[in-house]
């Protein structure tokens, strides 16, 4: 049997290539001879010798060879095209046959075809992210798999960012990159015909577009010159986009004058169609030269020296170069730099990252977020298929009499079973398609909640030919995984015993059955408990932003330095609008800081060290991260100090410049000592900060399980180079925080009519935001969970009806011979529950497996939180008892005499 | 050997062919004789072009090949014309007999 099958294959194969095979040279041979043999048959009966009819006969049939090989080649493309034309027609009829049994089945079939689009749709939508941000290459940009991020080390750690020295240094001594560009983005106010727009953009250097190798559209990119001194060259290269949209698509754009933060700049360029930076993450509208750092991103510390690290690098390799050469090399270098420049650079060195088109600091994360979430849509298709293998094995088993005769009638199994395969093949294409709806349609949704709508354009989630193709292979995938069941029922078949029509329960209760329920129920468990654990880690991550009452809490951002602000005037503006805002109605409390979140962490950190500790050894300083507050900050917050005393509207200029730090400073610079009173020296301040408050330690980074990070709170009206930047107006509101909204903007108008007010947003929401990631893994982990959970349960419950309806026999006799109601009950049910704690157990083991890995992905998953485990293993056996109850009850229901007199 | 043999007229031989299977299945050997003899000896197909013809139509499905065995028990292909190719012939023969017959008018017109 098994023989024969193979050789048949080959043949098939055989058939399907060009090779003539050794049947149709033999055919032909055969026809060929035959006529030679007759021809000297005739010759001889014409009265011919025998051997010179032989002769005669070969004589005049010419070149045998050449004829052989005429007919053996006209031949084998006959025998290609037969086999491909009876391949086609038996698929279509197949296909035919299929789609007439599913029209007899209706209900069948929109089941599988939802539930498949389900499975399909979730993993295409997901796909689509992946291939937003990690597979599809960015318009405009050459070779990007040549370019390489670089990044700044210290003490071989970090992935930080470079001095304007450095990056000249490293541009012009390095001899493995074809070019190093340098770029910061920013977020400009683009003003002008009505009202002011934010636009993202970047600072870059005067090679940025050589390096990323794009072109413009228009006009120039920038000049070496350009670069430098700061402030003299106001010019501008726009995208594409924005040229279309916002000017018309004006030929005569070049050398018009665009308004950014409020300064004017000259437009010199429009860059290519389509490039809109080389970031996957974000998108822009506009690039202006380094030189322009102060007009462009005033809240920066930035400098063309060698004062502030603000600068990512990034170079092209040269031909021929690779990544580990490039590195060496940069290390040699670096060591040469921390010997020219022994101050600035000792310990510095470079880092290399290959993939540019992600942000440094989220790189990993994103790819652990994507691959996170691929498996779980991964996992949910794996519980999709187990779950219409039992359908689809219901209804193969549904018609085993059928089958059982047309095998006993001769047919072959792989006859028997092709229709069987292509109504499923049918089936999977349907819901592949209604998938890939499903999929367009929640990628956005999950991008706009994901992302917001405000930024929902920075990623083009569009259907191209790379989620088309996953989406057919996914589908295909799914199509063959549900047919397997079938394939294997049919192959087992017992012919004999399907004839006899009723076949006994317990042997067609197969244990195929059995495990893809098992399966299905692990399997959401799983995903559910991830979900869970996920979920428990961000309520546990929300805890510590102790904050009072956050819902009451209002957040506006106003950035004055974009008006040309310079630290004096912004003071002023800052101290007034504190007051105004202060006397409003609904107002309880109004503070400053330079950003909304509540946490130990900014983009620049700060050196310092305790006065006590400057020995005559040299300083040892402490990296620590800072923002800038306003008076009563702590209060407007509603959290308490440790000690000392928040900041007060004393604190200003003239007076004794003073700080508050965090636990984590404090002891770090004096270990067990009271740190109130103790001055600090700050690496780039003259005078020593007296610290007058010791802050508790919140979370350093807006992720889960961050730890805490040295930190301190300077006061705003003391002068410093953060204070003319943006700030954030923190409100306390007695009620509803919204409600304050237009007069604190009217507030704003007062003091300044050019002034906008930017992100108007509750504390919560500012939390709750800056952990999007985390919600977005845990709230797809948790539509999975469910989805897999309800399939699971259908599964369960499919099965158990099933099991029922093939014992009503047995179930009637037994309650004929006196049976009880609860007994029959009793068995049902605990048969299904044994499934239920079989999956329960074995989805339990496989949870605490994945839980490592989870917490590899997502910082602070604490693997071990039994609440999460026993709670959604009750979930899991509550659902799994009521999806074999109903069946059971059914079951009691048996009427004996019914069932009897059936047979 | 008799009288002397013509070659075929090009594009005559499918159609030969076609009317030599008119009457029921022939292998190979019997349709190049049936056409001899048919024409009292005067065409003569080549066995160098009668076989890649026959597979040549066989694969255009005017003809349906099958195995038999001939009247010496020998394996053989025989050949019958498929319902196209049934259709064909009856084409073929009208439109040869159309064109022979201005041929021959042609020719046989007195020179004016």
């Amino acid at each position: 049997m098994r023989r024969r099958r193979s050789v048949s294959l080959m043949k098939g194969f055989k058939r399907l290539f060009r090779w003539p095979s050794p049947d149709i040279r033999r055919d032909v041979d055969d026809e060929l001879q035959l006529h030679i043999e007759m021809k000297t048959r005739d010759l001889i009966d014409a009265g011919v010798d025998p051997l010179a009819a032989r002769v005669e006969a070969r004589r005049r049939f010419g070149n045998l060879r050449s004829i052989r090989r005429r007919c053996t080649r006209v031949q084998s493309g006959h025998a290609r095209i037969t086999a491909r034309r009876e391949f086609v027609d038996g698929l279509w009829q197949d296909l035919r046959i299929g789609a007439r049994t599913l029209r007899k089945s209706p209900g069948f079939a929109v089941v599988v075809v939802l539930t498949l689009a389900l499975g399909i749709g979730a993993n295409a939508s997901i796909f689509s992210f992946v291939n937003a941000y990690l597979l599809r290459p960015l318009p405009g940009i050459t070779d990007p798999d040549r370019l390489v991020e670089l990044g700044r080390t210290q003490e071989g750690r970090g992935f930080d960012a470079f001095s304007y020295r450095e990056f000249t240094d490293y541009r012009d001594r390095n001899r493995v990159f074809s070019g190093v560009m340098a770029y910061r983005s920013v977020v400009l106010d683009l003003g002008g015909a009505g009202e002011t727009r934010r636009v993202r953009g970047a600072l870059v250097s005067s090679n940025y577009f050589v390096v990323l190798g794009t072109h413009t559209a228009l006009g120039r990119t920038f000049s070496i010159d350009e670069e430098q001194p700061p402030g003299a060259h106001p010019v501008a290269v726009i995208s594409h986009s924005l040229w279309q949209g916002r000017f018309g698509a004006d030929a005569d754009i070049l050398g018009t004058a665009l308004t950014l933060n409020g300064r004017s700049f000259i437009v010199v360029g429009v860059a290519a169609e389509g490039f809109r930076g080389h970031e996957a993450w974000d998108t822009w509208d506009i690039w202006v030269p380094l030189s322009m750092f102060r007009e462009a991103s005033p809240e920066a510390l930035a400098s063309l020296g060698d004062l502030f690290t603000w600068l990512t690098l990034v170079g092209r390799l040269e031909p021929g170069i690779s990544l580990a050469l490039a590195q060496t090399e940069m290390n040699t270098l670096a060591r040469r730099l921390e010997q020219v420049h022994p101050d600035e650079n000792r310990g510095a060195g470079v880092a290399l990252a290959s993939d540019i088109t992600l942000p440094t600091g989220w790189r990993t994360d994103a790819r652990n977020l994507l691959a996170l979430l691929m498996a779980v849509v991964g996992l949910v298709l794996l519980v999709v298929c187990a779950n219409l293998s039992n359908l689809v094995l219901a209804r193969t088993t549904g018609r085993r009499g059928e089958i059982a005769i047309r095998l006993a009638l001769g047919a072959g199994r792989a006859r028997v079973l092709r229709p069987l395969l292509s109504e499923n093949i049918l089936l999977a294409l349907l819901g592949g398609a209604v998938g890939l709806v499903l999929a367009v349609w929640s990628a956005d949704l999950l991008a706009v909640w994901a992302f917001g709508e405000e930024e929902f354009d920075r990623v083009s989630l569009s259907l191209d030919g790379r989620v088309l193709a996953f989406t057919l292979l996914v589908t295909i995938v799914c199509g063959m995984a549900v047919s397997l069941a079938s394939a294997l029922r049919v192959s087992g078949l017992d012919i004999a015993a399907a004839m006899k029509g009723r076949v006994n329960a317990t042997i067609d209760r197969s244990n195929l059955r059995n495990l893809l329920v098992i399966s299905q129920l692990s399997v959401s468990l799983v995903l559910l408990t991830s979900a869970g654990l996920l979920m428990e880690t961000l309520r546990t991550f929300q805890t510590p932003f102790s904050v009072f009452e956050p819902d009451k809490l209002l957040l506006v951002s106003v950035w004055p330095s974009h008006q040309g602000y310079g630290d004096t005037r912004a003071r002023i503006f800052y101290r007034l609008l504190q007051e105004g805002v202060a006397g409003l109605p609904g107002v309880r409390s109004v503070s400053l800081a330079r950003g909304g979140m509540p946490i130990d962490q900014s983009l620049f950190g700060e050196r310092v060290t305790g006065e006590d500790r400057e020995g005559t050894t040299g300083v040892s300083w402490i990296d620590a991260d800072y923002t800038v507050v306003a008076p009563k900050y702590f209060q407007t917050l509603g959290v308490a100090l440790v000690a000392g005393r928040d900041i007060t509207p004393g604190d200003r200029e003239g007076a004794a410049p003073v700080v508050i730090v965090n636990e984590t400073l404090a002891h770090r610079l004096w270990p067990g000592e009271d740190p109130l009173g103790k001055r600090i020296r700050i690496s780039n301040e003259r005078s020593l900060r007296e610290v007058v408050g010791l802050a508790k330690d919140r979370p350093s980074q807006a992720g889960a399980g961050a730890g805490a990070h040295p930190f301190l709170y300077y006061p705003l009206f003391q002068p410093h180079p953060w204070a003319r930047s943006a700030s954030t107006l923190h409100i306390r509101t007695t009620g509803n925080p919204m409600g304050v909204l237009p007069a604190v903007r009217r507030e704003v108008q007062d003091l300044d009519a050019n002034l906008p007010i930017f992100e108007p947003r509750t504390m919560i929401k500012e939390i709750s935001d800056t952990l999007e990631d985390q919600r977005m893994a845990s709230a797809v982990i948790g539509i999975s969970g469910l989805l897999a959970l309800v399939l699971a349960a259908a599964g369960l419950y499919g099965l158990m009806s099933y099991a029922v309806s093939e014992r009503t026999r047995e179930i009637g006799i037994r309650v004929a011979l006196g049976a009880q109601l609860s007994d029959v009950l009793g068995q049902v049910v605990k048969q299904g529950m044994k499934m239920a704690l079989l999956g329960t157990g074995i989805g339990l083991l496989a949870t605490l497996a994945l839980t490592r890995v989870l917490s590899n992905l997502m910082d602070g998953v604490n693997d071990m939180n039994p609440a999460v485990f026993v709670g959604v293993s009750l979930v899991l056996i509550g659902v799994a008892f009521v999806a074999s109850y109903l069946p059971a009850r059914r079951a009691a229901q048996v009427d004996p005499m019914a069932v009897l007199r059936a047979e | 050997m008799g009288k002397p043999h013509d070659s075929l007229i090009p594009g005559t031989l499918n159609v030969l062919i076609l009317k030599a299977l008119s009457q029921g299945a022939l292998h190979g050997y019997a349709i190049s004789k049936w056409i001899q003899q048919a024409s009292e000896d005067v065409l003569r197909v080549e066995e160098g072009v009668l076989y890649p013809a026959l597979h040549k139509l066989e694969k255009e499905r005017w003809l349906r090949a099958e195995w038999g065995v001939n009247d010496t028990g020998r394996r053989a292909k025989f050949y019958s014309p498929t319902p196209l190719g049934k259709r064909k012939l009856q084409a073929e023969v009208a439109r040869w007999k159309r064109s022979s017959q201005a041929v021959s008018t042609v020719l046989d017109a007195e020179e004016a």
